[in-house]
């Protein structure tokens, strides 16, 4: 089975949005703000986009900022699949 | 373009102040020319606009010293910040506390929600009669709305004594620093919600201010639309700080109020408040014991607003700072100052006073200026 390309984040919200992009830049990590894609329906009109490396430190930082009302989809092709991140 | 005398010797700072940092028009005229719609999309020009924002949210945390940026909702001043916590919060079958040295951004909105109201009275220096707390509370007791800082008198309420008692006794507290922060130290462990202005102390554009909360509250929805989120929802999110920022937000006058409040706490609050006590001690002490001038306020506190507000026998107060404004090109604020029961406790309802307020922009020079003109104009 492919591995995703990258993972996209979702918020509740653009405020909590920029703060972990804030977050996740303060930590040295490549992240980019995105529109949020279309076939996903859940969360505010921007997200974040960073790569299959960085997504479990990326998930740890956020929780530690208390960031944890997100969503998580890995995109494989044109296609997001929601999931709960395991590095496992 | 005509906008009368601008160089003047200005001693309005508690009405807005005038002299800013240069970073703060600097940031103004950039985000007027280069950002987007803040929260809206993902391209340069409006996430640079969410992420200086944001910025603004930190520095203003930073300063009240609260670790969460997003505990800080932005509106146009602290009088819409008044009218919103209040409004939101306060139904018509409580009972609230407030005292006699509020402006009416407190006082109307307060009146407005048909709350039954009792006021902590003050002595004849303006000293809110703390002690009086216990014997006002009932069984309805739900909030206590008051000012950390008379903008009449300069004299700062012990807020922390206060917010002891309102955890106490289940009160929250909601409290006015619209004169305080960016003047004297603000904790934000001193009251449960706190309203704010940009454009005095903090250095920022007129039309920027804020609420900041220390936990969440149940606010009734106030304002509703776009948000850049939850587009398919009939209701605004409750959470902060989007129940509070409907619509476009003003990026240019937040770009420019990060600025200010970076200015702040790089210099720090404590150097700003020694300097200003320096100008208001030095302008107290050239005219205290001049005869018929009556200055008011508690000026042995260890700590105060850099305000010096009098009455000049024989003048009203309008009269006064015309006299200073024609004579002496000095200005000042005349009037009630939107404090109608504290003047009416001071009974100086009928003329009102003459409000000297100093910024850290001022000068040890101007001061001495206004000395001159008051001791001129008293000396008849």
């Amino acid at each position: 089975m492919d591995n995703p390309s990258e993972y996209v984040i979702v918020f509740s919200s653009t405020n909590v949005a920029i703060k972990a992009e804030q977050c996740l830049l303060e930590h040295g990590m490549k992240v980019s703000v995105m529109p949020l894609p279309s076939q996903i329906k859940a969360g505010c009109g921007i997200c974040l986009r960073t790569s299959p490396d960085n997504i479990s430190a990326a998930l740890e930082a956020l929780a530690n900022v208390q960031i944890s009302e997100i969503g998580l989809y890995a995109r494989k092709g044109s296609a997001y699949a929601k999931t709960d991140f395991t590095d496992g | 373009m005509g906008f009368g005398r601008i160089c003047m010797i200005y001693f309005d700072n508690s009405a807005t102040t005038l002299k800013k940092p240069s970073e703060v028009a600097e940031a103004v005229r950039y985000a007027i020319n280069h950002f987007g719609n803040a929260g809206r999309s993902f391209y340069d020009a409006s996430a640079a606009a969410s992420r200086e924002i944001y910025a603004a949210r930190a520095e203003i945390a930073k300063l009240i010293g609260s670790d969460e940026p997003l505990s800080v909702a932005f509106t146009s001043s602290a009088t819409e910040s008044l009218n919103l916590v209040i409004a939101g919060l306060v139904r018509e079958s409580d009972h609230v506390i407030s005292t006699v040295l509020e402006h009416n951004s407190v006082l109307r909105p307060l009146y407005l929600s048909g709350c039954e109201l009792s006021f902590m009275d003050c002595d004849e220096l303006g000293s809110p009669d703390i002690g009086s707390l216990k014997s006002l509370i009932n069984a309805k007791t739900k909030f206590l709305v008051c000012t950390h800082g008379s903008n009449v008198t300069g004299n700062v309420t012990d807020v922390r004594s206060l917010y002891e008692f309102c955890m106490a006794n289940e009160i929250t507290m909601i409290l006015d620093i619209a004169q305080t922060f960016g003047s004297i130290p603000v904790d934000f462990d001193t009251a449960d919600i706190f309203c704010f202005t940009g454009h005095k102390s903090l250095f920022g554009p007129q039309g920027t201010g804020g609420i900041i909360t220390t936990r969440d509250f149940d606010f009734d929805i106030m304002k509703t639309g776009g948000a850049g989120h939850g587009s398919f929802q009939h209701f605004q999110s409750k959470n902060m700080p989007d129940i509070f920022e409907v619509g476009t937000l003003n990026s240019p006058g937040l770009y420019g109020l990060q600025k200010g409040v970076r200015y702040i706490n790089e210099l720090g609050i404590d150097k700003i408040l020694e300097k200003t006590t320096r100008l208001m001690n030095l302008f107290y002490d050239g005219i205290v014991g001049l005869e018929n001038v009556k200055i008011y306020g508690a000026f042995s506190e260890s700590i105060r607003l850099p305000i010096v507000s009098l009455a000049v026998a024989g003048f009203t107060s309008p009269e006064l700072a015309e006299r200073l404004y024609k004579d002496f090109d000095i200005a000042t604020r005349a009037g009630i100052h939107c404090a109608p029961l504290l003047h009416k406790r001071l009974d100086t309802a009928d003329s009102g006073l003459v409000r000297f307020s100093f910024s850290y922009f001022n000068t040890e020079d101007e001061v001495e200026s206004g000395i001159s003109a008051l001791r001129e104009i008293a000396h008849g």
